[in-house]
């Protein structure tokens, strides 16, 4: 388990096969409500990815010391902690991204990737190993949720900005839907569908 | 005397998918006709162009993702005909491109096919352009295809219900309960002879896949659908009512099969 090609597995298993969002199909709240751009999926990924690896390293730490019992309470103190260190911070020096994403940077105190995590991995591995599923885990969902953001932002408006400048743009007609909610349903359904297809041919 | 001993679904009537594609179709021509006579040529590349996309995304799909020769029924057919009508003249071709292609690929096959799609084909795509282009799909004083004299429609209907292709009680139920509720709320009915209403009453609330199984199932489904283009006809306009009210029924159709169920012949 101590080998380094395991830790390179455990990271790639969380973005693909074990990826949060087209496999485990975990998270879909925050999937759905903030993909409406790259910009607003990449901030959202990076909040999980580090509320996600520190929340993992903690509890990994600590599994020894919280009794059964009382774990998921525990578990959810230690990710509140770090929910309210992102919010604040992100409050501080992102204050747009953070009007953006408004209410759902604290719901990731309940976002079901993160305690699924704690539940079924960092409380019954060590610490590096837990500290590298996290960062797995968070980088598949993130790469998702870029993914997600950057087709909905492209079809929605015909471009993708970042940062203010205009990465692509196309001559179409931007098809409104596709920034309204039924457009993330469709987005990720037809995702969710491309990577069972493909995943099928794999392994048929 | 013979007497012929099987296992059920016993089948007396030669009614199949194929026939009743058929029979819509037919029904459908009228219909057809009389928007090519009255809007020319770009009806008919509007109607053109959603078949064409229909039938060719569905064999697209069939030969290159499900990779087995499904029998054609020619039920894309009858959901690029249905799609066709519901737009305006002066849309741009790519609009009923995508209307086609979105109706079979996610209102269709993404369901396992005919017969297993919950909501009618030609409706999700309708919806998808409405919610994606308002204003190509909403302009004011520009004609529908299926704004032709309602009488063509009814005709293709009446045929419908001699040959035993759609059931009566949904097309009765929603006529009634519109025309009653509207007179309860003092709301102006006299939409229900407009091309567009017909064809969705007639034509699209009594797709017998999308629609509930049992009598007493379609009584209610075609209640549903009155009291829900009527009230959204307190907001909206009567084109979009109809094809929003019968989605919203569509989505409840499982619910209602599962709660209304036919009466069995034996009681356990």
């Amino acid at each position: 388990m101590s080998d380094r090609p395991s830790y390179i597995r455990e990271f790639m298993r969380g973005i693909l096969r074990d990826n949060p969002i087209f496999c485990l199909i975990l998270g879909l709240c925050p999937t759905l409500a903030v993909t409406t751009s790259l910009e607003n999926g990449l901030g959202m990924g990076i909040a999980v990815i580090f509320v996600l690896t520190g929340s993992n390293l903690i509890i990994s730490i600590l599994r020894w010391q919280i009794p059964a019992i009382v774990r998921i309470p525990s578990f959810i103190v230690v990710i509140a902690t770090f929910v309210t260190v992102v919010d604040m911070t992100m409050a501080a020096f992102l204050p747009p991204l953070h009007r953006a994403l408004g209410i759902y940077i604290p719901l990731i105190t309940v976002n079901c990737i993160v305690l699924g995590r704690a539940e079924a991995y960092a409380s019954r591995n060590p610490p590096a190993l837990s500290v590298v599923d996290g960062l797995g885990i968070g980088m598949g969902f993130t790469l998702a949720l870029v993914l997600i953001g950057s087709i909905r932002e492209l079809l929605g408006t015909g471009m993708i900005s970042f940062m203010g400048s205009t990465l692509l743009q196309i001559n179409i007609e931007p098809a409104m839907l596709m920034i309204l909610p039924p457009g993330a349903f469709f987005i990720i359904g037809l995702l969710m569908g491309l990577s069972n297809l493909i995943r099928n041919r794999k392994g048929g | 005397m013979s007497i012929i001993v099987s296992a059920p679904p016993h089948i007396k009537k030669d009614t199949c998918t194929k026939k009743m594609v058929c029979g819509m179709i037919i029904a459908l021509l009228p219909a057809v006709a009389v928007s090519l006579y009255l809007f020319g040529p770009p009806a008919m590349a509007i109607i053109l162009t959603c078949v064409l996309a229909a039938v060719g995304t569905e064999g697209a799909i069939q030969k290159f993702i499900l990779k087995k020769a499904i029998p054609t029924d020619g039920s894309a057919i009858v959901t690029g005909l249905l799609l066709a009508l519901l737009l305006h003249v002066n849309v741009p071709l790519w609009i009923p491109f995508i209307g086609a292609v979105v109706a079979i690929a996610i209102g269709k096959q993404a369901f396992g096919g005919y017969g297993s799609n919950i909501f009618n084909p030609a409706l999700v795509g309708w919806a998808v352009l409405t919610m994606a282009w308002p204003s190509h799909m909403a302009s004011a004083g520009v004609a529908r295809l299926v704004d032709i004299p309602p009488f063509v429609l009814l005709v293709g209907a009446a045929f419908l219900l001699y040959m035993g292709y759609i059931k009566w009680q949904i097309p009765a139920s929603y006529l009634i309960s519109v025309v009653f509720l509207s007179a309860l709320l003092a709301r102006d009915a006299s939409y229900i002879f407009i091309g567009g209403f017909i064809l969705g009453v007639f034509f699209m609330a009594t797709d017998p896949v999308t629609t509930p199984l049992t009598k007493k199932g379609r009584f209610i489904f075609g209640i549903g659908c009155g009291i829900l283009t009527v009230i959204y006809g307190l907001y909206g306009n009567y084109a979009e009512d109809v094809c929003y009210s019968i989605l919203l029924m569509n989505s409840i159709t499982p619910l209602i099969d599962r709660f209304v169920r036919a009466k069995p012949f034996v009681e356990g």
